[in-house]
């Protein structure tokens, strides 16, 4: 019988075995690199989750630089049927930071699996293993001079290109569809075997990562949101830096704006004059980066519809606050900004703005970062909402993703904020609107260190996901706590479906066990 | 002809390297220089992404004045290490403690603006 104490431990693992395991990985990884005290794990911890992290809670933390290492660690998971979760930086405050999917876990951290493998001045393409963060690519890229912009989400600087598209996250500029600018990928399956995607199987190729999707199935896909195997090497496209950037705004007054100018600008992207994902972002999203709402409001529950008048007014800001970006030679930029500013100017109601009279200032400057993968954390103003220096730290994103067109809007961000609202919350929400799809960008934040109140976004957070299914929507991405139920709105046939995946390629669900409701 | 295999064995030499150097970068592993150059790197890409005013207006900062308090390398770990409400926890892949270490030096001597 081991003497040897674990936080925690894997369901249907016995201490002695647990015990075997972590002396497996010590002998491959080195003691340093296995990760079991308290004090170590500590940092893995936190999650703004409405939920007692311990429920989340790992039981050690494994890092792995090479792709042989992160075999061995698989086969010693299957010898002693323990499950491993595996993350890149753990930056996905949101959507649940390091938490597990089921207490006692191991956590896979490929955070020192850092290297940029390779980029591709010439064609734009870069390969690099999980660990890099977008700050290390961003370094990179300037200090050899490759003329490239990076899509990133807004953590930036601290999360990762690898984590961010395995998760199908999105940045702001023309590339910010990232899993459609993915290319390749290496994967290291359940069984220990090592798989690259696409064009990666074929001895000696230069394809890899300049054509998506090799011969046969498409594999790429099956991997992300998924826990069919481990990302060790992924594939992404870089943007050729244009010489001429021209972020914009658009200001609208009143709530109901948002049907009308949807609709009137969706041409603009749809014809790829405005060639980015164009974000209408409402008031409290707004302010929450650069204020807290003590500034105009000290009491209990939801914002009141009058203060939210008066920040709007004293703080400059729009019912409606869409933002976007015109990229090109100076040529192009000045026909594209002519017939954006005639369509804006033709429909009479929003006020432009733009880097002549707003750089510098925020929100627009971390906007305008944010559109040509700068490193900005300004949106993280967010987490201190509902109180500045005090409480907070409670956040999720609840994202439905619906079609583009103007009639969706109203509707939704009516359900949205009653819920919200009947919780006590704010609704804090933009639109990011894509070619044809927009996804409906809402932060639930609440004070975590309030048990009462997060309780309440708990069930907040439950009846936004069962309401929005009843009228048909459904969102493309949801923290731990929530992902069998998200799952089941997606209907029984793609879960049975993702079931026969995983007991094919991991019979024993040793990876990631319940990602995206997902088990054997 | 041997002069001519010769030439062509040569020509290709140098397209194979100059396609390798162009397709192929192999970088080390960046802990293996160090993740931050010193303390001042830290905390211009992590550290004041959020402790820094803009533009002097205190309550835009994304999280709190830290000019007005000396702190010494153990707070700024416990702080680091467990997060604080909206300030998430950094394990030591991210910050070692060694670059704690250094952040609390450069903090004492070009942010923390005395008594």
């Amino acid at each position: 019988m081991s003497d040897r104490e674990f936080v925690a431990l894997p369901e249907g693992v016995s201490q002695e075995n647990f015990a075997k395991a972590v002396a497996a990985f010590e002998t491959v990884l080195g003691v340093e690199n296995v990760l079991t005290s308290e004090e170590r794990l500590t940092p893995y911890f936190k999650t703004m989750m409405p939920v007692d992290d311990d429920l989340y809670k790992m039981s050690a933390v494994v890092q792995a630089t090479t792709v042989e290492q992160v075999q061995e660690v698989v086969k010693i998971c299957n010898e002693f049927n323990v499950p491993v979760w595996t993350v890149s930086t753990g930056r996905n405050f949101g959507y649940g930071t390091y938490g597990v999917s089921k207490r006692g876990t191991v956590v896979l951290d490929l955070k020192h699996m850092n290297k940029i493998i390779s980029v591709d001045r010439e064609l734009g393409t870069a390969l690099l293993e999980p660990g890099v963060t977008y700050q290390q690519l961003f370094d990179y890229l300037q200090e050899n001079d490759l003329p490239f912009y990076l899509s990133c989400p807004a953590p930036s600087a601290i999360a990762g290109p690898v984590g961010n598209t395995m998760d199908r996250g999105v940045g702001y500029t023309p590339y910010g569809e990232h899993f459609m600018m993915q290319c390749g990928m290496e994967v290291v399956l359940a069984d220990g075997q090592v798989l690259r995607t696409g064009m990666g199987g074929v001895e000696g190729t230069t394809a890899w990562q300049v054509f998506k999707w090799g011969y046969g199935p498409y594999l790429d896909g099956i991997f992300t949101q998924s826990n069919y195997g481990i990302c060790t090497k992924m594939g992404i496209w870089l943007m050729p830096k244009p010489p001429v950037y021209k972020p914009f705004g658009i200001i609208y007054d009143n709530d109901e704006d948002i049907e009308e100018i949807v609709d009137l600008l969706r041409p603009l992207r749809l014809s790829n004059t405005i060639p980015n994902a164009i974000v209408y972002a409402n008031t409290l999203y707004e302010a929450a980066p650069i204020i807290s709402r003590r500034k105009y409001f000290d009491g209990e529950g939801h914002t009141p519809q009058e203060v939210i008048q008066e920040i709007r007014e004293k703080e400059g800001l729009g019912a409606w606050n869409v933002y976007a970006a015109l990229y090109g030679t100076k040529e192009q930029v000045e026909v594209n900004w002519n017939l954006v500013k005639a369509v804006v100017e033709g429909h009479g109601k929003g006020r432009l703005i733009t880097e002549e009279d707003h750089a510098g200032t925020q929100p627009f400057q971390y906007r305008a970062d944010l559109m040509r993968g700068y490193m900005t954390m300004q949106e993280f103003g967010l987490y201190r909402w509902r109180d500045d220096r005090g409480q907070g730290g409670g956040s999720m994103w609840f994202a439905p993703v619906t079609v583009a067109k103007g009639s969706e809007t109203l509707d939704q961000t009516k359900l949205a904020t009653e819920i919200l609202n009947k919780y006590g919350f704010d609704y804090v929400g933009e639109y990011i609107v894509g070619m044809r799809d927009m996804h409906h960008i809402i932060d639930v934040l609440f004070d975590k260190s309030n048990e009462e109140e997060t309780k309440r976004a708990y069930d907040c957070f439950k009846e936004l996901i069962e309401k929005f299914a009843e009228k048909g929507y459904a969102v493309y991405r949801v923290n731990n706590a929530f992902m069998d139920q998200v799952a089941d709105t997606f209907g029984e046939a793609q879960r049975n479906i993702n079931r026969t995946l995983k007991r094919a390629l991991d019979p024993k669900g040793i990876l990631a066990p319940g990602k995206s409701g997902i088990d054997i | 002809m041997k002069a001519t295999m010769l030439r062509l064995a040569a020509v290709a030499a140098v397209a194979l390297s100059a396609q390798a150097a162009v397709a192929e970068t192999i970088t080390e592993r960046l802990d293996d220089r160090n993740y931050f150059a010193d303390g001042k790197d830290a905390w211009d890409k992590v550290c004041a992404r959020c402790h820094t005013t803009v533009d002097g207006k205190t309550d835009q900062s994304v999280g709190p004045d830290l000019s007005q308090i000396e702190y010494d390398a153990d707070t700024l770990k416990h702080f680091v290490r467990n997060g604080h409400l909206a300030m998430p926890a950094f394990s030591a892949s991210h910050i070692s403690d060694a670059t704690i270490v250094e952040i609390a030096d450069y903090m004492a001597k070009n942010i923390y603006k005395g008594e």
